[in-house]
């Protein structure tokens, strides 16, 4: 049965537009033009109890704007939307109950006062039991590696410590969805992969369905078991990332090394074969493995010269992705 | 806790973070307090015998000001408040198990009440021992406490003044009303 379900979910901005100069900035206070932005169009879809799903786009996409919604935060123009048997904006403060919400570019917490004044805050907003409060505190700072910074100004943290925090702010009232807006932005490397092995556990610990709004691919690969992709206010790819890989991922990268390599090795001439880069002893090719074989191909390789090494790739999500961005031309 | 005391506990804890400000806050209103009853006190010293207000009672009334300061600045406003509009925080407001409304005037209320709580003590504390005429004296009669409101505000009276002689400009008995103000 679907927790979530969206049906043809529309939402349109009105901008406010001008020309620069003094004199249009008069001329606009008495009438002023407008655009119409579209930034939701017939979204639908569904999403399962327990599952991960990426949701990913180009910027000004609407992402943000569909996950406000779902939070209840956005009334949309057109459409219905029904989450765990509520409507989010009209049912919303005994809706948010039930969720967890994380916007990368903004904080709950006080920016002021140690992270667990703040927490002890949520706790008397959500009037969490005080031995749940505890059960959950003690558990996710375990989790997220918590016990020095609870102590700490949330100004004095570092973006990926208060990140952390920020996750645990939004599920010490235990939600049954969690809804996180770019959680990995401007995150390093240690900080995002610690981010990624929690929301992923805590999927599996707990069974928290979570909704993923990232523009960061490793992020998909590492979490989502689904994606949905939007572009231009309309959902484009709804499926997983294996099906994504099945079609646009024939194309592979093939990179040979050649023994005694101070020379240089006469580039090969296959169909759907093309040469990346070539120095003396190493060379680059991209290949369709739906033309050419791959043992053929390196048959091919080994004629030319004594391999040394080879190693086969797979383009990287990103890739796929822009393909698919250059496919609905978003 | 309910979540307008912990938004009122938050606020407090807010203020205590920063000890240098709310010394600041303490000293700001010390010295503008002393600095009107200096004004007052050479005001009184070549004013002739009938006051309104002893200069004791108008020091009184100027600490009570200072003490509950934050109470009584109507143009205050919370920018954390319009910080939230303006940078999009809002959308966390909304995923509260709350209504804005009440939570925002418990804001405005916990500023207000947080504020004052942390000024009021310190300076009760050191005006009461202040000597005279500087210094903040309890009332001291039961009868004339009771119209200590009328008695200790010098805005009250000179409103008073004004509306009694512009509605009965000939009137004497508004006149003696006004004297005994």
């Amino acid at each position: 049965m679907s927790l979530i379900k969206l049906e043809a979910i529309g939402k349109s901005f009105k901008v406010a537009k001008r020309p620069a100069g003094f004199r249009e900035a008069v001329k606009a206070f008495f009438s002023r033009e407008h655009t119409i932005v579209e930034a939701l169009r017939d979204i639908s879809f569904t999403v399962r109890e327990g599952e991960i799903v990426g949701y990913i786009g180009p910027n000004g996409a609407g992402k943000s704007t569909t996950v406000k919604i779902m939070c209840g935060v956005l009334v949309p123009d057109a459409g219905s939307c029904s989450i765990m048997g509520y409507t989010p904006w009209k049912d919303r403060v005994r809706y948010v109950r039930h969720i967890g919400v994380v916007f990368g570019q903004r904080s709950q917490l006080w920016w002021d006062v140690p992270v667990i004044d703040s927490f002890e805050l949520l706790r008397d907003i959500y009037a969490i039991p005080p031995d749940a409060y505890r059960k959950n505190l003690d558990r996710l700072a375990e989790w997220l590696d918590l016990a020095d910074l609870l102590r700490t100004p949330v100004r004095q943290l570092s973006l990926g410590q208060r990140m952390r925090c920020e996750i645990a702010a939004s599920l010490l009232h235990e939600p049954a969805i969690l809804f996180l807006d770019e959680p990995t932005i401007g995150l390093d490397a240690e900080s995002k992969r610690a981010v990624r092995q929690f929301i992923r556990m805590i999927n599996r610990e707990r069974g928290v369905t979570v909704i993923l709004t990232t523009h960061d691919m490793h992020d998909i690969e590492a979490l989502a078991d689904r994606i949905l992709m939007i572009g231009k206010g309309m959902l484009l790819y709804d499926g997983s990332l294996s099906d994504l890989r099945s079609r646009y991922g024939t194309r592979k990268t093939i990179a040979v090394e050649y023994k005694g390599g101070a020379d240089a090795v006469p580039p090969i001439d296959a169909p759907g074969v093309q040469c990346l880069s070539r120095s003396p002893g190493r060379a680059v090719y991209a290949f369709d493995s739906d033309r050419i074989d791959i043992t053929d191909l390196i048959n091919r390789l080994s004629a030319v010269g004594e391999l040394a090494d080879v190693e086969i790739g797979s383009p990287p999500v990103d890739e796929l992705i822009l393909r698919l961005y250059k496919e609905h031309r978003v | 806790m309910n979540a307008p005391l912990a938004l009122l506990k938050m606020r407090f804890l807010t203020g205590l973070q920063y000890r240098a400000a709310a010394a600041a806050g303490v000293l700001t209103q010390f010295f503008f307090g002393l600095v009107f009853i200096m004004v007052y006190v050479a005001f009184y010293r070549h004013a002739g015998p009938a006051q309104p207000m002893t200069l004791e009672e108008v020091a009184a009334y100027i600490w009570l000001q200072q003490i509950f300061f934050t109470f009584i600045m109507l143009w205050h406003s919370d920018y954390e408040l319009f910080d939230l509009i303006t940078g999009g925080g809002i959308a966390y407001e909304l995923c509260r198990p709350w209504r804005l409304y009440t939570v925002w005037y418990v804001k405005l209320l916990a500023a207000r009440l947080s504020a004052c709580a942390l000024r009021c003590l310190p300076i009760a504390a050191v005006v009461l021992f202040l000597p005279e005429p500087y210094g903040l004296s309890l009332p001291r009669r039961r009868k004339r406490s009771c119209c200590s409101s009328r008695r200790c505000s010098p805005a009250f009276c000179s409103s008073l003044r004004f509306r009694c002689s512009s509605t009965f400009p000939s009137s004497g008995r508004c006149h003696r009303s006004v004297r005994y103000c």
